[in-house]
């Protein structure tokens, strides 16, 4: 369908770029939607480089796609470049607004930054456009996390917005990991393992799971869940790193020195 | 409104296109559309930066409380309640007794044990110096721990910097408050305790300066006892009392010269507490039964100053009356020079 638009002359904005045209019938249109999903896969894999070059590549032939660019921002704190997510947040702002979950990933970066005072405002920025996001419940429960308040009840508000789906818990499972807290990366494991026991055949739960274990000390069934991961998803570059994280812990005075519980 | 991108007629008050999602208004999609859609990236790791955000993560924070609705009262005991004033006062009164208390009243709890173990450490180390002259290094050390953790308690995140600068000059009049307090409790201890503290110039023998003893009045005195005298009037108003040893007891023919003393003829087996000590000549004398020879050997009266006043050779005579000993000096602390009470 798309070849009869080919010889029209259409005087396009000159910065948008044009998705690539298919080569052959079959393939796949190279569309926003088409980077916007391999970049929500690698995401959720924990590859954030591939992931912030594929919402880059969305946000270059859709420069108007919300989630594009909270992606890009949300990759780059995942990488704790502050200062730049902070600059493309700006940015970001000027294009698509202030929606309910750039707020919350400001709110997240202001908290990794520990610049709580500013958190707390983004955050109650996001929540008031909530919406059935789940993400400002995620950063509100981070926040929380940090102010030594109930965060679980955010969590499973966050969660309770879409209950079938298991993204909100990865998301929840890298907050409680990068606040570190044995409490923390407890309440962490609560939602993985609640999540697991109906869909086990996610690999990015199984991964998450086996960092949880790995933060706690617990090798065995960090190694377990590690595993179970690689089979489910063999080409999920992300977990060699962990796996090989548990082989290093197996030692004696590894176990002596390294092991919480 | 016709789509820039695709062509698509669109309503005129749509803000994107119903088929592209393109912005339609071309002028704004246009200025604000960066020519690069692809982030910045970091050109250095900022180690230092990110250990401190994960240091101030660590700490956490306190939630910011919101202003409650009005209730009668409420506004004026809640804003007291806030004032840095109030703050002060209970965090000067928690922090001096027990310095950690007000840390772990707002939840800082491995704040509160750090500034309890130090606070512990310093008060152990002044028990432990105490009646040596390193007593007082440690008074202020305590008096240190005391003050930062009535600072620290003073502290909110997000206050403004007149308020950070009024709890920085606080803290120095803080510190100094704290170890006087602190050193007029330790000498009220002592007092209460009836004990003494030896003069500064206490540095050789048996006696040492800063060392405290007690002054147990007894009938008899043996050669070679500790014992507290007065001196005779002139001297009392200036120093008060002095402390040597007891060099003969009883009716003794004594003669001084040359910083020896003799008694009967021969050298005396018992000295004077300053080994160095360069008295005056006294010219030989007979001590009576119940007097004590007790020669004042800090007083360093040289010869070459020539004759002393008379008031001054009364008051700094050797041979005392039993009623100028004021009793055997026993030492109590430090603890490894503690003696036996008689």
């Amino acid at each position: 369908m798309t070849h009869r638009f080919n010889a029209l002359e259409i005087n396009d904005a000159p910065t948008a770029a044009k998705p690539a045209a298919p080569a052959s019938r079959g393939e796949q249109i190279k569309d926003a939607q088409f980077f916007l999903d391999a970049a929500n896969t690698h995401f959720y894999r924990l590859e954030w480089e591939p992931a912030l070059k594929s919402y880059s590549q969305a946000a270059s032939i859709d420069a108007g796609s919300a989630q594009a660019w909270l992606g890009q921002i949300f990759c780059l704190v995942n990488l704790q470049e502050y200062r730049e997510a902070e600059l493309w947040y700006g940015k970001a702002i000027d294009i698509v607004g202030e929606g309910a979950d750039l707020l919350a990933v400001r709110a997240i970066l202001a908290a990794r930054c520990a610049d709580f005072e500013r958190a707390c405002g983004f955050s109650d920025s996001s929540l008031e456009s909530a919406g059935t996001s789940a993400l400002p419940f995620i950063a509100r429960g981070e926040i929380f996390l940090y102010a030594r308040r109930n965060a679980e009840y955010c969590f499973e508000q966050a969660c309770s917005c879409q209950p079938q789906d298991w993204r909100p818990r990865v998301l929840i499972a890298e907050s409680c990991l990068f606040n570190g807290k044995d409490a923390a990366v407890m309440l962490g494991m609560k939602f993985v393992q609640s999540m697991l026991a109906t869909q086990g055949q996610q690999a990015e739960l199984h991964l998450a799971l086996g960092r949880l274990c790995l933060a706690l000390g617990r090798n065995a069934e960090a190694h377990q869940a590690l595993e179970e991961a690689s089979v489910l998803a063999p080409d999920m570059t992300s977990v060699a790193q962990y796996l090989a994280q548990s082989r290093a812990r197996r030692g004696f005075f590894a176990r002596l020195f390294g092991a919480k519980k | 409104m016709i789509c820039p991108q695709c062509g698509l007629p669109n309503l005129d008050q749509a803000k994107r296109c119903l088929r592209c999602n393109a912005l339609l208004n071309s002028q704004s999609a246009a200025a604000a559309a960066p020519a690069d859609l692809t982030p910045p990236r970091a050109t250095s790791r900022r180690r230092w930066q990110k250990l401190l955000m994960a240091w101030k993560r660590r700490q956490g924070f306190v939630w910011p409380s919101y202003p409650r609705p009005d209730t009668p009262g409420d506004n004026d005991a809640s804003s007291f309640r806030e004032t840095l004033a109030f703050r002060a006062a209970v965090a000067i009164l928690c922090g001096f007794f027990l310095p950690s208390w007000r840390q772990f009243h707002l939840g800082r709890r491995a704040r509160g044990r750090a500034f309890l173990y130090a606070a512990v450490l310093a008060f152990v180390a002044l028990v432990i110096t105490l009646g040596t002259p390193h007593w007082r290094l440690c008074l202020w050390l305590l008096a240190t721990v005391q003050s930062w953790s009535m600072i620290d308690a003073l502290q909110r995140p997000g206050a403004p910097l007149g308020e950070t600068l009024r709890i920085c000059l606080l803290s120095f009049f803080l510190f100094f408050a704290a170890g006087l307090a602190d050193r007029m409790l330790v000498h009220s201890a002592i007092a209460a305790a009836g004990w003494e503290i030896i003069p500064a110039y206490y540095q050789h023998g048996d006696l040492r300066a800063g060392m405290l003893v007690r002054v147990v009045p007894q009938d008899h005195y043996q050669p070679g006892d500790l014992v507290a005298a007065r001196f005779g009037a002139y001297y009392d108003a200036r120093f008060g009392s002095y402390y040597d040893r007891v060099i003969a007891t009883g009716s003794h023919h004594v003669a001084i010269k040359d910083a020896h003393v003799y008694i009967d003829g021969h050298t005396a087996e018992q000295q004077p507490l300053n080994h160095e000590w360069r008295g005056m000549n006294w010219q030989p004398f007979t001590m009576q039964d119940n007097e004590v020879l007790v020669y004042a050997s800090w007083l360093q009266i040289n010869a070459d100053w020539g004759d002393p006043y008379p008031d001054q050779l009364a008051a700094t005579r050797p041979n005392l009356p039993p009623e100028r000993v004021r009793g055997k000096v026993i030492v109590r602390w430090p603890l490894w020079h503690r003696q036996a009470m008689p």
